[in-house]
C-alpha cells in the first residue's frame, strides 16, 4: 500500500466519462454546500 | 539529486486545507530541492499559491466558470465538457512521477484518474468508475478521519509523512535537510506597503490580530465575546494594540464587536487608534503582512490560524465545538488552543501565554489564573499548547493540556487510532496507554471501554474467519487452469467460500456500527476489500486475507490498549519497603 503505479492509458471514452463524471461530483458537492 | 521529480499535488479544497498542504510541500522541498512543484488548486486558493517561489506551476480551476453555469442551468454537463478539456490541456502536457490528491473528496478522485503519472497517491478511480484508494494512509484518511471517529494526528504530518515515504521509497533519499524551519515570515514573495496604520511600526507597541468570522461547526463564540476579550486587554494594556481583520462577508460581525467594545471600553471612543479595524479593506498581500508582523493571532477561523502558523506567528484558536480539532489545530511549536472559552478564560490564557518568557512555564495555568482572580472561569475550560515532538519521541505535533482533564471514550479512542496508525505506517509506538494516567480515568470512561469488549472478542472472530475463508479460496484457486471452466464440484466450492465472506462482511458492519471506536474497522474493511490487488480469484483471495490479518493486527492494538487502561485503572497496593508490609490502597477511580 504505499502508493500504485498507474496504467495511464485511457482511451477516448473513458476520458470523456471521467470529465462529465467530475462535473457531475462537483456540481452536487456544490449544491450540498449551497 | 541533479534531475528533476514533477510533482502534481490536486488540492481543491478550502484555503485553510491549502496552508497545511503548503507546510508538508515545503518540508518535502527541503528535503528534495530537486523537487518540481504544480498545484491544481481552487480560483480562490491560486493568489496564495502563485506567491511562492518554490512551486513551479498554478493550475486554478475556476467554479466560477465550470460550476456556477450548472449550479444555475444556465448550462447543461456537456457543454462544460469542452471548457474542461481545454483547462486540463495544459497541465496533460506535463508528465509527472508524482500525482497526489489531497483533496480525499469524490469529485477529485476523477481528475487523479485523468493525469498521467508513474506514481499516484490520495484518491483516484479505477477504469470502471469505481473509487480507488492508492495508499495506506488514504485508507487511515478514509476509514478514520473521514469517520465520525477521533484520532490525534495532525493532518500536516500525514501529509508530509505520505509524501516523503512516496518520494523516498519510489524515488531516493533526502537530502540532507539542516536545521532549517518549514514556516517564515518571507513564505510569501508579497509586496510590503509601508504603512499598515499608525503605530504599526512602533517599537513599544504590539499589536493582537483578531480575525472575525467563524467556521461552520463553530457556532458558540461570537464576536461579542471577541469584543469583551478587547475591552479586557484595552483597559489593562496601554503598550498593546488590536486590529481587526475580517472579508466584506464579516462586516456584519464588525459591527457587532464594535456596538460591544464601546460599552465594555467606553474610553475608545477618545482613543481609538489602539484598536484598528480593517475588515473588508485587505488584499491577500496586506492580510499576510498585517498577520506576519502581529505579534499574536487569535481567531476561531481556520484560515487565518493556519497562515499566521505558516508565518510564524503564535496563535490562541478559540475553539468551542469542533470535535476534531486536534488533527486541524495550529501546527507549530508554541501556538495554544482553547475549548468551551469565556471572554475571561481566553484573556487568562493570552496573558499567561503572554508572559511566558518571564514565567517560563513554572507557573501553572491553573495558579495564574487563581493570581488573577479567574479560577472559577476557566473551570470548564480546556487549554492545551502545541509542541513539535523530537523525532525519537515519534515527530508531528502534539497538544500538551494545560491542566489535567478527565480521560473521555473520544480522548481515548483518538489516542488508540494515532497509536495503530503510526504502528501500521510509520513503524514506530509509544509504549500502550502511556499517555493514560489513573486520575484521569472516570468511571464512563471505564463503563464505556468494558462494554468494548465483547464486541472486539467477536470482531477478532470475524477477521481471523475471513483470513482462513479467503486463504482457503486462494489454495481452491491457485491451480485452476482457466476461472470460467471448471468442474462443477470446484465452482460449489468457490461459490460456497465467496458465498461465506460476504456473511462475514455483514457480520463485521453489524457488529462495528454501534461503538464508535470500532466503525473505522468497517470502513477500513470496505476499502481494504475494494481496493485489492491483482485480477484474477486467487491473486484477489491472497491479497483479501492479506487485509484480514492487516486489520487482525490492528485489532489486537486495540485489545492492548483496553487491557492496559483497565489495568491502570486498578486500585494499587502501596508497599513500605522497609516494613515489607501494605500500608494502604489508592483507589483514585470507582471500578
Amino acid at each position: 500500500m504505499e502508493g500504485n503505479a498507474q496504467d495511464n492509458q485511457l482511451s477516448e471514452t473513458e476520458v470523456h466519462f471521467f470529465l462529465r463524471a467530475f462535473l457531475r461530483e462537483l456540481l452536487k458537492e456544490q449544491s450540498n454546500e449551497s | 539529486m541533479n534531475h528533476k521529480l514533477k510533482c502534481a499535488i490536486i488540492q481543491l479544497s478550502k484555503f485553510e486545507d491549502c496552508t497545511q498542504s503548503l507546510m508538508a510541500l515545503k518540508a518535502a522541498q527541503q528535503l528534495y530541492p530537486n523537487l518540481e512543484i504544480s498545484i491544481i488548486c481552487t480560483e480562490a486558493s491560486s493568489e496564495a499559491f502563485k506567491k511562492i517561489s518554490w512551486i513551479k506551476n498554478v493550475f486554478p480551476f475556476s467554479h466560477e466558470k465550470m460550476i456556477l453555469p450548472l449550479l444555475s442551468k444556465r448550462k447543461v454537463i456537456d457543454d462544460q465538457v469542452p471548457l474542461l478539456a481545454d483547462w486540463l490541456e495544459p497541465i496533460l502536457d506535463e508528465t509527472f512521477n508524482l500525482v497526489i490528491n489531497w483533496t480525499f473528496s469524490e469529485a477529485s478522485s476523477y481528475l487523479t484518474a485523468l493525469l498521467p503519472a508513474q506514481i499516484k497517491l490520495g484518491y483516484s478511480r479505477k477504469k470502471d468508475g469505481t473509487l480507488a484508494i492508492l495508499d495506506g494512509w488514504s485508507h487511515y484518511i478514509y476509514g478514520v478521519i473521514q469517520s465520525d471517529c477521533s484520532q490525534e494526528i495532525h493532518l500536516t504530518d500525514i501529509l508530509t509523512t505520505q509524501l516523503l515515504t512516496a518520494l523516498q521509497v519510489h524515488f531516493e533519499d533526502p537530502a540532507d535537510p539542516g536545521k532549517q524551519s518549514v514556516t517564515s515570515k518571507s513564505f510569501f514573495k508579497i509586496e510590503r506597503k509601508e504603512w499598515t496604520t499608525r503605530n504599526w511600526n512602533h517599537p513599544g507597541k504590539r499589536w493582537i490580530t483578531i480575525q472575525l468570522g467563524t467556521d461552520a461547526s463553530e457556532k458558540n463564540w461570537t464576536a461579542s465575546d471577541f469584543a469583551k476579550f478587547a475591552a479586557m486587554i484595552l483597559r489593562r494594556h496601554d503598550e498593546q494594540q488590536i486590529i481587526l481583520c475580517g472579508t466584506e462577508k464579516e462586516k456584519p460581525l464588525e459591527k457587532e464587536f464594535l456596538k460591544i467594545l464601546k460599552i465594555e471600553y467606553p474610553h475608545f471612543r477618545d482613543d481609538r487608534s489602539r484598536l484598528i479595524s480593517m475588515v473588508g479593506k485587505t488584499d491577500f498581500d496586506l492580510w499576510t503582512q498585517i498577520i506576519s508582523d502581529s505579534q499574536w493571532v487569535i481567531s476561531n477561523k481556520l484560515s487565518a490560524i493556519h497562515h499566521a502558523c505558516v508565518l510564524g506567528t503564535r496563535v490562541i484558536s478559540v475553539l468551542s465545538s469542533s470535535i476534531k480539532y486536534l488533527e486541524a489545530g495550529p501546527y507549530g511549536n508554541g501556538h495554544f488552543l482553547i475549548r468551551n472559552a469565556n471572554p475571561i478564560s481566553l484573556y487568562a490564557l493570552w496573558t499567561y501565554a503572554h508572559t511566558e518568557w518571564q514565567h517560563k512555564r513554572e507557573l501553572k495555568f491553573t495558579t495564574h489564573a487563581e493570581n488573577l482572580r479567574f479560577l472559577t472561569e476557566i473551570k470548564n475550560v480546556e487549554v492545551y499548547r502545541s509542541r513539535i515532538r523530537q523525532s525519537e519521541e515519534g515527530g508531528g505535533v502534539v497538544y500538551e493540556p494545560l491542566h489535567t482533564y478527565e480521560e473521555n471514550l473520544q480522548r481515548w479512542e483518538g489516542r488508540v487510532w494515532s497509536y495503530l496508525a503510526r504502528n501500521w505506517f510509520c513503524g514506530w509506538t509509544p509504549e500502550v496507554a502511556h499517555e493514560v494516567t489513573r486520575q484521569a480515568i472516570s468511571p464512563e470512561l471505564l463503563k464505556n471501554i468494558r462494554s468494548l469488549e465483547d464486541p472486539l472478542q467477536v470482531l477478532g472472530q470475524l477477521f481471523e474467519k475471513g483470513e482462513q475463508l479467503s486463504l482457503k479460496l486462494y489454495h481452491a484457486t491457485k491451480n485452476l487452469k482457466s476461472e470460467t471452466l471448471m468442474s462443477t464440484e470446484q465452482k460449489s466450492k468457490v461459490a460456497s467460500l465467496g458465498y461465506e465472506l460476504k456473511e462475514v462482511e455483514s457480520l463485521i458492519h453489524r457488529t462495528t456500527h454501534l461503538h464508535t471506536v470500532l466503525t473505522p474497522f468497517d470502513r477500513l474493511h470496505r476499502s481494504l476489500l475494494h481496493n485489492l490487488e491483482g485480477s484474477k480469484i486467487n491473486e484477489l483471495s491472497h491479497s483479501t486475507s492479506e487485509s484480514y490479518a492487516f486489520l487482525k493486527h490492528g485489532l489486537k492494538d486495540v485489545e492492548a490498549w483496553l487491557k492496559e487502561t483497565l489495568k491502570i485503572s486498578r486500585p494499587v497496593a502501596v508497599v513500605d519497603l522497609k516494613k515489607d508490609n501494605v500500608i494502604s490502597i489508592h483507589r483514585e477511580s470507582i471500578l
